[in-house]
C-alpha cells in the first residue's frame, strides 16, 4: 500500500480506502474560509440591491467614518461566523459505493449520492486554498441540478486520487471498492498524457478574437454603479467636460467626429484589454491531458479549475472560427457531451460541465486533436456540397423585402429619395448577410461521420458520429415542397444541428442511412 | 471511440426499409373530432367571458371596450374557424408508422415533418391522456430520449389500446434494454 508514489503527497499519508471508513467526518477547518468567501459573494450579489439605500445614506457615514469601520467590522464578523457555522454543521460520509453529505445552519439538507449516479467530477482550487494544496470536488449527478454535491475542503492529491476512484468506479460498472481496486487507482493516475497546452501569447490571442469581456461584467455586476460614479469623478478631477467635447454647435463636424472616432478607440481599447485579461485569467496555464478513457482540461488564474470529460461521452466536436481567428489561423476547438444533467449556472458558457474548450489553438493543432478524440473522421478531406440558393431567395422575401418596405413606408412621408436609399442599403444588406451565409453552409457525411460547415464573417465546423443520433427530422415548408427541397434536424444528446434548404432527396438519404446504421451499430451514445 | 468493426449488414424490414416509402398509420378519426370540439370550446369560454363583461350589470366597462367589444369577437370567431379549417386539412398528414427497430410521426399543412426515433435511443416512455381524450377513449404515446424534454417524439389521437399495444412493443424491444 504504501508505494513510493505517496510522497509527493505534500504529507498526507491518507488513502482513498481510509476515506471510505463510513463515518461522518468533518473538513479541515480551511474551508472555513470558502464559506466566509461565499457568504461574502453571495452578500455582494444582494448588495447590489441594497445600493440606492447606501448611496442615500452616504453623506452620514462622511461624518461618522469609525462608526462605519465599525459596521463593516462587524458585518465582517458575521461572515465570518456564519463561515464557522456552516462548517461546524457540513459532515460528509463516503461509503464502500456512495457518498452522503449533510450541511446547511437554517436550511439543512441531506443528499445522498450513489457512486453510479454520478456523472461528471471537477474539481476546483480557490486561491486561498493554493497555500495548503487543498481542493472543492464538485459531483454532477445525472438527474436534477438539485441534488449537486460539493466536497468543500480536501488535501489535492486525495481529492484527485478520490475523483479518479468515482470514476474507475464508473468505468467498471463494479460497485465494490476492495482495497486491491483502490490500489489500482492510485496507479493509474500517472500514465495521463499532456495533449496540449497554451501559452500567454496564444491567451492573448484568444482575447483579442473572442470577447471574454463578460468574465469581468459578471463579477463586476455588484458595483456598476460604483464604477460609473467613479469614472464621471475622475473625469471632472482632471477637467474633461464631456458636453463640450461632443457639442456641434462649438466645433466642425470633422472635429466632431474624430472626438468620437478618439472615444470609440478608446472604449475599444478597454475592452480589448479586459477581454484578454478574462481570457488570461479563465483559461491561465491551460492544459489538455488525457488518461486512457478521458480528457482533462486544467486551468485557472486565481481559481484552478478541472474539468474531466470521458471519450465516449464526446457527441461532437465543433471548430469555431470568428473572423479575426480566420485572419490570424486560429480555432477554438470545443467537444460537448449531453446537456441533460448537466448543471447550469450563471458562469458561462465555457465553465459548463457539458463543455471542454480548448481555445484558440492553430489549424493543425486542432486537426491533430480532433484525429485523437474521433481517430476515424476526416473533416479536413471533406469536400461540402452546398445549399439551394433559395436560401437567400427565402431571406429576400421574408424578411429583405418586408423590412425594406417598412422603412420606406416609414420615411417616405417626409423624404421620398431618403427612403428609397435607404430602403435599398437594407435590402442589399440582408441579401448579402444571407449571401455570405449560403455560401458557408455546407454539409457531407461518410460511413461513419455527418460533418456540417457553417457561419457568417466566420466559419463553424461540425462533426459528429451518426452513431451518436438521437433522432433524426425531415422537415419541409410549402415554399420548399415544389422544388424538392428538405431541412435536415438531427437531435444529438448535445443538443440540435439543422441544415436548411438541402436536396429532399439528399436528406432522405441520410435519415435512412442513420436509421440503418442504428440497426446494426448499437454502440452507446454515452 | 472503441476501433472494433461492427458488422454493417443491412436488415431487410419487410420489404420497405426507406422512410419515404413507409406504409402509414392513420391517427383514430376521433382525434379530428376531438380537436374541433377542443376549438370550439375554447371559443365558446371567451366568448362568453367577452359577452359577460358588455351585459353585466356590476361595474361599469371603459367606453372604448363597449364601442370596440365586436372586434374582439370576430378574432376569436376567426382564430376559431381557422383552427377548426386546419384540423379538417391537417388531419390526413398526420400519420404515424413502426418498423423493427424506429418509430415514426408525420404531421403539418405548411411546415411539414417527419420525425423518426430510432428505439435504440428511447430512454422512457409516457402515456398521456387529458379528460376530453379519456372520454373519447383516446391517448398520446410520448417518447423521450437524451435529446431533451425539447425533442419528445409525440403521437397524439391514437386509440388508448393502439398506445398501449405501442409503448408494449416497444419496452419489449430488446435494445431498450440495453442503456444506449
Amino acid at each position: 500500500m504504501d508505494s513510493p508514489k505517496d510522497l509527493n503527497t505534500h504529507g498526507s499519508p491518507m488513502r482513498v480506502t481510509e476515506l471510505q471508513n463510513d463515518e461522518w467526518q468533518r473538513l479541515s477547518p480551511i474551508s472555513i474560509v470558502y464559506f466566509t468567501v461565499h457568504a461574502i459573494f453571495n452578500f455582494a450579489n444582494a448588495l447590489f440591491y441594497l445600493i440606492p439605500a447606501i448611496a442615500l445614506n452616504i453623506s452620514k457615514i462622511k461624518e461618522n467614518p469609525q462608526i462605519a469601520l465599525i459596521v463593516v467590522l462587524g458585518i465582517l464578523l458575521i461572515f465570518v461566523i456564519m463561515g464557522a457555522l456552516n462548517y461546524w454543521f457540513y459532515r460528509f460520509k463516503v461509503g464502500q459505493s456512495r457518498i452522503e453529505i449533510k450541511q446547511g445552519v437554517f436550511k439543512k439538507s441531506h443528499i445522498d449520492l450513489p457512486f453510479e449516479r454520478i456523472q461528471n467530477v471537477k474539481l476546483s482550487q480557490p486561491i486561498y486554498y493554493r497555500i495548503n494544496d487543498y481542493s472543492c470536488i464538485e459531483l454532477d449527478t445525472a438527474g436534477s441540478a438539485k441534488q449537486e454535491a460539493k466536497i468543500i475542503a480536501l488535501k489535492t492529491p486525495l481529492a484527485q486520487k478520490f475523483r479518479l476512484k468515482i470514476l474507475e468506479n464508473l468505468a467498471n460498472g463494479s460497485r465494490d471498492g476492495d482495497p486491491a481496486d483502490a490500489n489500482h487507482v492510485d496507479g493509474s493516475g500517472s500514465d495521463e498524457v499532456v495533449l496540449n497546452r497554451r501559452s500567454i501569447r496564444d491567451l492573448i490571442i484568444h482575447g483579442l478574437t473572442n470577447n471574454r469581456i463578460w468574465i469581468f461584467l459578471g463579477a463586476l455586476a455588484p458595483f456598476y454603479n460604483a464604477i460609473s460614479e467613479g469614472l464621471s469623478e475622475i473625469f471632472v478631477s482632471i477637467g474633461f467636460d464631456a458636453q463640450a467635447y461632443f457639442s456641434l454647435e462649438t466645433q466642425a463636424w470633422w472635429e466632431f467626429g474624430l472626438h468620437v472616432l478618439s472615444v470609440v478607440m478608446v472604449v475599444m481599447l478597454v475592452v480589448v484589454s479586459l477581454s484578454v485579461a478574462g481570457a488570461i485569467l479563465m483559461f491561465y496555464n491551460f492544459t489538455l491531458s488525457k488518461t486512457n478513457d478521458r480528457y482533462i482540461r486544467r486551468s485557472g488564474l486565481l481559481t484552478k479549475h478541472e474539468v474531466s470529460m470521458k471519450l465516449s461521452r464526446i457527441q461532437i466536436m465543433v471548430q469555431a472560427q470568428d473572423w479575426l481567428d480566420v485572419l490570424l489561423g486560429r480555432v477554438n476547438l470545443s467537444f460537448e457531451q449531453n446537456t441533460s444533467g448537466a448543471v447550469r449556472n450563471n458562469q458561462g458558457s465555457e465553465q459548463m460541465a457539458n463543455k471542454l474548450l480548448v481555445p484558440s489553438v492553430t489549424l493543425s493543432e486542432s486537426q491533430a486533436l480532433m484525429k485523437d478524440a474521433m481517430p476515424t473522421q476526416k473533416l479536413s478531406e471533406q469536400v461540402f456540397s452546398a445549399i439551394s440558393k433559395r436560401y437567400i431567395l427565402r431571406g429576400i422575401l421574408f424578411l429583405g423585402l418586408p423590412l425594406s418596405g417598412i422603412i420606406f413606408a416609414i420615411i417616405y412621408q417626409n423624404k421620398p429619395i431618403v427612403a428609397l436609399i435607404a430602403a435599398s442599403i437594407v435590402f442589399a444588406l440582408i441579401t448579402l448577410i444571407y449571401s455570405i451565409s449560403w455560401k458557408r453552409w455546407g454539409v457531407s457525411y461518410d460511413t461513419d461521420y455527418i460533418y456540417v460547415r457553417k457561419g457568417f464573417l466566420g466559419v463553424d465546423y461540425y462533426c459528429f458520429p451518426i452513431h451518436k443520433v438521437q433522432q433524426v427530422q425531415f422537415k419541409q415548408s410549402s415554399f420548399m415542397r415544389p422544388y424538392r427541397l428538405a431541412t435536415l434536424k438531427v437531435v444529438l444528446a448535445s443538443g440540435v444541428k439543422h441544415i436548411p434548404y438541402m436536396p429532399a432527396k439528399e436528406v432522405q438519404e441520410i435519415i435512412n442511412m442513420t436509421l440503418d446504421r442504428l440497426v446494426t451499430d448499437k454502440r452507446s451514445w454515452m | 471511440m472503441s476501433s472494433d468493426i461492427v458488422s454493417n449488414q443491412q436488415v431487410n424490414l419487410d420489404g420497405n426499409y426507406k422512410v419515404e416509402d413507409m406504409s402509414l398509420h392513420s391517427l383514430s378519426p376521433k382525434y379530428r373530432s376531438v380537436s374541433i370540439i377542443m376549438s370550439l370550446v375554447i371559443a365558446t369560454i371567451f366568448i362568453t367571458i367577452l359577452l359577460l363583461l358588455v351585459i353585466q350589470p356590476f361595474f361599469s366597462m371603459p367606453q372604448g371596450f363597449l364601442d370596440n367589444y365586436y372586434i374582439g369577437l370576430l378574432i376569436i370567431g376567426f382564430l376559431t374557424l381557422w383552427s377548426v379549417l386546419y384540423t379538417v386539412l391537417a388531419f390526413p398528414k398526420m400519420k404515424y408508422a413502426l418498423r423493427e427497430f424506429d418509430v415514426h410521426y408525420q404531421s403539418g399543412l405548411i411546415f411539414f415533418r417527419t420525425v423518426s426515433q430510432p428505439i435504440m435511443r428511447i430512454q422512457h416512455i409516457e402515456i398521456e391522456r387529458g379528460p376530453i381524450e379519456r372520454s373519447a377513449g383516446l391517448a398520446t404515446l410520448q417518447v423521450y430520449s437524451a435529446g431533451g424534454s425539447g425533442h419528445t417524439f409525440e403521437i397524439p389521437g391514437l386509440e388508448y389500446e393502439k398506445a398501449i399495444e405501442l409503448r408494449q412493443f416497444i419496452l419489449n424491444h430488446k435494445d431498450v434494454s440495453q442503456d444506449g
